[in-house]
């Protein structure tokens, strides 16, 4: 760790920690009991649908894992996870099937 | 619904702690190294659990760790962490249709435990079931539990172990694909696909874009998408 003056890291925590904070709270927070406009609506439903794909696709082609270099295992069982999601609907069946995959290509490349 | 034929919310909070326990297998990795990083960088298990207890945000810990390790400015690593997080407010918005008349005292819990994995099932649960407050408070609550009681405790757990954590090869992975697997059964219809399709384009056009600002656009762009065609489909009948 570069060094860092005292209490620094601790201002770093209590900032990230506040404003992360305010954040989660925002809307549900003020906005509370108000209706919210049918636009808005509309678009907010879609929030899931774009967040996680967004949020998955770099590390898919550049994981942290391999320092950024593209890794076909990963690629692989990102698919997996995906078509077995989409084909049988169920959130565990679709991760255990893509960590399954992933634990089996890694041992085989380590032979 | 009536509320007398609903069920008791204590019985709803055992549902949601049913489908949170699962998660405890994709956090808890991610947790573990994320307190044996910071422990590797000389924080102390008061600092780390700081950070796990007070932010709760897994990717923003790590970036804040990161830049600050790297000598960045203090408002450059807190800021990248706040862009990282942006994506929340989103999740908070989204939950005003379902949980925006809770009494203040619950949004103020609800606002702290609203972690990517709770969002994701409280959204699953919410979406097309009619259901009392009580059980909507209830279930998020259930399923927040675990979910975020494996961060903190992971993390602790990892910063005392450090390198002794078994490294089982691929568990990096969990995260990403975690939230893969959360998303399949959302593809519902033609709007969430393409939905999808554009931020995941979005994001991999502007994944070098600085403070994260790559993946908001994207997400931005699959609101946009995902609302105009559902327009459009209403508008055709």
């Amino acid at each position: 760790m570069a060094e860092l003056a005292p209490g620094t890291l601790w201002f770093t925590i209590a900032a990230l920690g506040l404003g992360t904070y305010l954040i989660r709270f925002s809307f549900l927070g003020f906005l509370g009991g108000r209706t919210l406009p049918p636009l808005a609506l509309r678009l907010l439903r879609y929030v899931p649908v774009a967040v996680f794909p967004a949020l998955v696709a770099p590390q898919v082609l550049w994981p942290t894992a391999t320092g950024g270099e593209f890794d076909a295992p990963r690629l692989l069982a990102a698919l997996c996870t995906l078509l077995v999601g989409l084909w049988r609907r169920n959130v565990l069946l679709a991760l255990g099937a893509g960590l399954g995959l992933l634990l089996v290509l890694e041992l085989l490349r380590g032979l | 619904m009536s509320s007398a034929l609903s069920p008791r919310p204590s019985a709803v909070f055992w549902e949601g702690v049913r489908d949170g326990t699962p998660f405890i297998v994709m956090v808890g990795p991610f947790a573990l190294l994320f307190g044996v990083v910071a422990a590797e960088l000389g924080l102390s298990l008061a600092e780390t659990l700081g950070f796990s207890t007070l932010v709760i945000a897994g990717a923003a810990q790590f970036a804040t760790l990161e830049l600050l390790d790297a000598g960045a400015p203090v408002s450059v690593a807190v800021g990248t962490g706040l862009a990282v997080n942006l994506r929340m407010a989103l999740y908070s918005a989204s939950l005003v249709p379902y949980l925006g008349r809770a009494p203040l005292r619950h949004r103020a819990w609800i606002a702290y435990a609203l972690v990517d994995q709770v969002y994701a099932l409280a959204l699953l649960r919410f979406q097309g079931r009619e259901e009392p407050q009580a059980s909507r408070l209830a279930y998020y609550a259930g399923a927040a539990a675990p979910i975020c009681g494996i961060w903190i405790l992971a993390c602790a757990l990892g910063a005392q172990a450090q390198s002794t954590v078994a490294a089982v090869p691929g568990l990096d992975f969990a995260v990403p694909l975690t939230f893969l697997a959360m998303v399949t059964p959302m593809l519902k219809d033609w709007p969430s696909v393409a939905a999808a399709v554009v931020a995941m384009g979005l994001a991999i056009l502007g994944h070098q874009l600085p403070l994260n600002s790559g993946m908001l656009l994207a997400v931005a762009g699959g609101m946009v998408t995902g609302a105009t065609l559902e327009g459009r489909r209403e508008a055709h009948g």
